[in-house]
């Protein structure tokens, strides 16, 4: 299987260093799960990986290009993001926020052509959003503006979908139509996808892998069965008592 | 949507019309009255409104707030700071240098409060802590212009207060083409940036994850913005609320949020409230009130409006 990403002794932050020495990768279709308490610096280490915030040192490699060195277009149509961020906006439609991905690669003035209309219309059924793409974004539910948003980055047709904690908001039935939703993308889009989440006992079945950004400072990877069994997640997560 | 333009445009029209052949001494369609006083004072009111409006619109999308404006943020009260520090300082240099100087010192003014504001912002600063220091840089330099008229002479004094109390009136025959020139040309650069502008919409971070630089588009934003508002300043005055409102008014009415349609409504709407202000003005010739305590009667409510709309989100 195609490596999508490589991390090689990565530090992130903003001023200070974060979080130190992260070593990992991530491969074609994979389903990735990155898990870390509040405050750990698990946004950090995906805006970072998106390019949305400095390495500080060592080296992010897309598909054996270093992130640093690459055009920010090149670097948008291989990697979709879905932030955190509560968007308000009045009077944008589904489709105009979807169409928004498309900006990697439309001309100067960012016009549509048709097959990149036919792309977000594709993208919207892909999502199952297609019957509202006229709605306006401030009018979704939770669940949907959160389809919208990665439909909007599905739309740079990336092969790497980062999330940072999509399922937060979401009440317990949305949140499991996303996760599979999402693994569905792996499977059939053979797109890699890599969220953060705190809802482990939903994604544990879907994920075909655990990062764990330990509270030690340690980083590590593995299948669920394995950092399960090694008590890496129990020690970060669970009080020493209760389980 | 076409049909919603067009039906932006007719009122646009027939108050510019109305302008040129109504004035304070009734309808006359004297040549020298209409080329001389209204068609500047039109003009005026077209582009300066509009322009207020557009930079009102680029400035709530930069700071990610709905009530960003010209005037809020203490942009059009610095720059009038610097138009008054020079009239005093370049009192005795040679005309060209002075009228020059004049319209650098607007650009000037209106950019370091800018700066300063992105200052405030790298330091995350809340949307409602941001326009509180914009409203005391605001009042920071109006005390300044204070001081400065005490200390002036009898004939600056004059026209400088005339100045100071906002008038789309203030723009001779003489200075109406270069008033034109350098409203379109502040407003071109627009068009030119508008696929990064609209990303922007959404937020910083997202405009960046699709590749915009977004670096060197906040000094391009805030170029175009500072040199909108100073040409307004520095040929009417300090002029309140048109870009607060505009925007808001123009989506409202489009119920559109892209920029492509947004833009150009936003502008027919700040033109829209200027002429109409004008019109206010025409017809109560005998009370010489002025224009912004007109706006203020329009704008306030229009702001409370739509805070009070608004009260789901917070700012």
């Amino acid at each position: 299987m195609k490596t999508i990403l490589q991390l090689k002794n990565v530090s992130i932050g903003f001023n200070q260093i974060l979080y130190a020495n992260i070593n990992a990768e991530l491969k074609e279709g994979a389903f990735v799960c990155l898990l870390g308490i509040n405050g750990i610096g698990k946004s950090c280490l995906l805006k970072t990986m998106a390019g949305l915030q400095e390495v500080k040192s060592g080296e992010v490699y897309i598909e054996h290009k270093a992130l640093k060195s690459m055009d920010s277009f090149d670097l948008a149509k291989k990697i979709g993001i879905v932030l955190t961020e509560k968007l308000q906006i009045d009077y944008l439609t589904v489709f105009e926020l979807v169409s928004f991905g498309r900006a990697p690669y439309t001309g100067r003035r960012g016009d549509l052509s048709k097959d990149d209309k036919k792309l977000v219309q594709k993208v919207l059924e892909d999502v199952g959003i297609s019957e509202i793409g006229k709605k306006y974004f401030s009018e979704l539910s939770d669940g949907q503006k959160q389809k919208a948003l990665i439909a909007r980055a599905l739309a740079q047709t990336p092969e790497l979908l980062i999330l940072d904690e999509p399922t937060t908001y979401l009440d317990i039935p949305s949140k499991i139509e996303l996760i599979a939703l999402l693994k569905k993308l792996t499977q059939e889009k053979k797109i890699t996808v890599l969220l953060s989440t705190h809802d482990l006992d939903l994604i544990k079945d879907s994920a075909d892998e655990f990062w764990l950004m330990g509270k030690d400072g340690e980083f590590s990877s593995g299948s669920p069965e394995e950092m399960n069994s090694s008590g890496l997640i129990a020690n970060n997560f669970f009080r020493s008592g209760s389980k | 949507m076409k049909l919603k333009y067009s039906i932006l445009f007719v009122p646009v029209l027939a108050l510019a019309l109305a302008l040129l052949f109504i004035g304070e001494s009734g309808l006359s369609n004297d040549a020298v009255l209409v080329n001389e006083l209204r068609l500047p004072k039109v003009m005026a009111c077209l582009f300066a409104g509009g322009l207020l409006a557009v930079s009102g619109l680029l400035m709530q999308i930069f700071f990610q707030n709905p009530l960003a404006g010209p005037d809020i943020l203490g942009i059009s009260s610095g720059s009038s700071l610097f138009v008054a520090l020079w009239m005093m300082a370049g009192a005795g240099l040679s005309p060209f240098v002075q009228e020059w100087g004049m319209n650098a010192m607007s650009f000037f003014g209106a950019i370091s409060v800018f700066l300063l504001l992105l200052f405030f912002l790298k330091r995350n600063v809340s949307r409602v802590s941001l326009i509180i220091i914009g409203l005391l840089i605001s009042s920071f330099a109006s005390s300044g212009i204070s001081v400065l008229v005490s200390m002036s002479q009898a004939l600056q004094l004059k026209n400088f207060l005339v100045w100071s109390m906002g008038s789309f009136r203030n723009i001779t025959q003489a200075e109406l083409p270069r008033f034109l020139v350098f409203s379109i040309l502040s407003i071109f650069p627009v068009w030119f940036f508008l696929k990064p502008l609209n990303q922007f919409l959404l937020s910083e971070n997202y405009a960046k994850s699709v590749g915009v630089n977004v670096k060197k588009m906040r000094m391009v934003f805030v170029t175009i913005a500072a040199f909108q508002i100073s040409i307004v300043t520095l040929y009417c005055g300090p002029i309140g609320f048109i870009g607060i409102i505009s925007p808001h008014l123009a989506r409202l009415y489009l119920r559109r949020a892209q920029l492509t349609h947004l833009l150009p409504a936003a502008f027919l709407v700040g033109s829209f409230l200027a002429l109409l202000t004008e019109m206010i003005l025409v017809m109560t010739p005998t009370l010489s009130i002025s224009v912004n305590a007109i706006l203020g009667l329009i704008g306030a409510p229009i702001i409370v409006l739509y805070l009070y709309r608004q009260r789901s989100l917070s700012l």
